[in-house]
């Protein structure tokens, strides 16, 4: 095994346990976002989406 | 330097502009003040219709100190100019189950009418007068400390000048009290009747935010009519009239019937108008008072925005509309007894209206709605021909509905809501009504050029205030300029006020690079 070629196992190990935290992320996000959806009231969903989209939108009202 | 037709020109004619126009103009500035209507004022004015005057948009001064403040950087006596008559009683308050209260403006007066319904209440009652004093008291000591130049308003020293006093730290821990908490948790405090609670906190109506989402900072403005509300004489149209009053006096103009289509825009800086009728003016500097939205997408166009702009001036939200419904009584009515009638639901009810109807673009039940009447002719009769009442009844309602169109159902939906009124309040209400217009959303905004009917302009809470309204000085086109409700502080006429004064200030510091 040369040295480059163990540095390139290395860089696909790092890349594969980046894209499975990712995945892992993407996954607790979801389940996270179906319980709060399951769990919250309508007015509660419906106040968590205008701030979402007031946190989306607020930095570009600076440019104004 | 080229030379140009005017020093500013300014478009709309709303308190915010005219404040600038008559500032300007003191400065020695060339002024010219254009209105798209016949009429001045924009959303503080009023209408005729067979003597019949009622006002459009603001229908009480709050906070008349800071009119001094103005006169004060005009070096002119506001005595001069307005007749503050000062409303008392403020509120006859109506509630759901029948409780009818008229509150006076004296402090022991209205703890007597607390007493009648919520013993209880009475001493809480007190506490929170004493508590809103010491705010009272910081906000006099602030408008009491002598006003900077024009040009210096703005200035972080001047501005702590203003506000640093020892009645502002001694309202400190009131002040952080209240900010910490939410409406319902301040008046939770103060008292213990839910009736009691409502009356002193239901002004959250005007932030289209149920209580338990309100800033406990509201529970001031309850307060402050008993430190005075006031009516100029000859309506609300009073106040842009004296400022037109003022700014001619300095050689200001003001063009009537005379709508913008465009703000000229050369080389990325607005250099004068085009009015409807084609002709052009220029300027060195365009101030408006129109709603941001219109005057960026329309006015200036969207070519002429970066991306960023555009996006932000599109999305960002207005304020609630105020659908009203204005009346000319034939007679004179003893049911109505005080400048203001309010009528309010249950809390619950009350709080609910955000969620149940008002996001969902329903309407509710006229007998499930609150309402906020004023009567103009209760202090100035001239307002409505001898013998008659001039009414205007605000409520709550969205700019889109789910199931209908404004324009299909406006006549039928102020009737219903004055049967509502006529059973609440108002008996033989109907029948005594020789004259009624039904102002939807809709219809506002197309009056006012008000998109969606907003009085306040855009929305107020935390996103939309502070750096994230549109700022007095344009950051995407040079030389055009902003005041009026969608600028900080925001609406209501003396924050507009304000906004002009600030406006100028902005203006007249970047003249010699203009």
């Amino acid at each position: 095994m040369t040295v480059e070629s163990s540095g390139e196992q290395q860089r696909q190990r790092k890349r594969a346990a980046a894209c499975s935290l990712r995945i892992l992320l993407a996954v607790i996000g979801t389940c996270l976002g179906l319980y709060l959806a399951l769990r919250l009231d309508e007015e509660k969903q419906t106040n968590i989406r205008k701030f979402l989209s007031e946190a989306r939108e607020a930095p570009f009202r600076l440019l104004v | 330097m080229a030379q140009h037709d005017y020093d500013v020109i300014i478009v709309g004619s709303g308190v915010g502009g005219l404040t600038s126009g008559a500032l300007l103009s003191r400065e020695g500035l060339k002024v010219l003040v254009l209105e798209q209507s016949a009429r001045i004022g924009g959303c503080c004015s009023n209408y005729d219709v067979e003597g019949f005057k009622p006002d459009v948009g603001a229908v009480f001064v709050i906070g008349h100190e800071m009119y001094y403040q103005l006169f004060e950087l005009l070096d002119l006596r506001l005595e001069d100019y307005l007749d503050f008559i000062l409303i008392d009683p403020i509120y006859d308050v109506i509630l759901d189950d029948g409780t009818r209260l008229l509150l006076p403006r004296d402090i022991d007066a209205v703890a007597e009418a607390i007493n009648s319904i919520s013993p209880q209440d009475v001493k809480g009652f007190y506490r929170y007068c004493g508590d809103m004093q010491k705010l009272f008291d910081a906000y006099l000591a602030m408008q009491n400390r002598p006003m900077p130049g024009l040009r210096d308003v703005r200035k972080p020293s001047s501005m702590a000048k203003k506000v640093m006093s020892l009645e502002a730290l001694k309202a400190a821990p009131v002040a952080l009290w209240l900010a910490s908490r939410k409406l319902d948790k301040v008046m939770n405090s103060y008292f213990h009747d839910d009736r009691v609670r409502l009356i002193f906190g239901w002004e959250n109506m005007y932030a289209a935010l149920p209580a338990h989402r309100a800033p406990g900072l509201l529970s001031i403005v309850s307060f402050m009519g008993r430190m005075g509300y006031y009516y100029p004489r000859g309506g609300m149209i009073a106040i842009p009239k004296a400022l037109r009053r003022i700014m001619e006096k300095f050689a200001g103009e003001i063009r009537f019937d005379s709508p913008v289509e465009k703000i000229l825009v050369k080389d990325g800086a607005a250099r004068g108008v085009r009015l409807a009728s084609g002709e052009e003016i220029t300027s060195r500097a365009v101030l408006s008072n129109v709603h941001s939205r219109s005057t960026y997408l329309e006015l200036v166009g969207p070519e002429h925005l970066p991306y960023f702009t555009r996006r932000a001036v599109n999305n960002q939200p207005c304020s609630i509309p105020s659908p009203t419904f204005y009346m000319g009584l034939k007679q004179k009515m003893d049911s109505v007894r005080s400048h203001f009638t309010v009528l309010l639901t249950e809390r619950r009810k009350f709080d609910g209206v955000w969620s149940d109807f008002y996001d969902k673009g329903l309407l509710y039940r006229p007998d499930d709605g609150s309402f906020l009447v004023s009567c103009a002719s209760t202090e100035d009769e001239s307002l409505a021909p001898a013998g008659g009442q001039v009414l205007s009844a605000i409520c709550i309602a969205p700019y889109r509905l789910k199931y209908h169109q404004w324009d299909d159902i406006a006549q039928q939906w102020a009737w219903d809501n004055i049967e509502s009124l006529e059973k609440r309040a108002f008996p033989g209400l109907s029948g005594n009504i020789a004259w009624m217009d039904p102002v939807t959303p809709v219809e506002l905004e197309r009056r006012l050029r008000l998109p969606e009917g907003a009085f306040f302009g855009l929305d107020m809470s935390p996103t939309n205030m502070g750096p994230f309204r549109p700022g007095y000085r344009s950051r995407a086109v040079r030389g055009l300029y902003l005041t009026g409700q969608c600028t900080n502080p925001g609406g209501g006429v003396p924050l507009v006020m304000i906004s002009g004064i600030n406006a100028s200030s902005v203006l007249l510091n970047d003249w010699p690079e203009l």
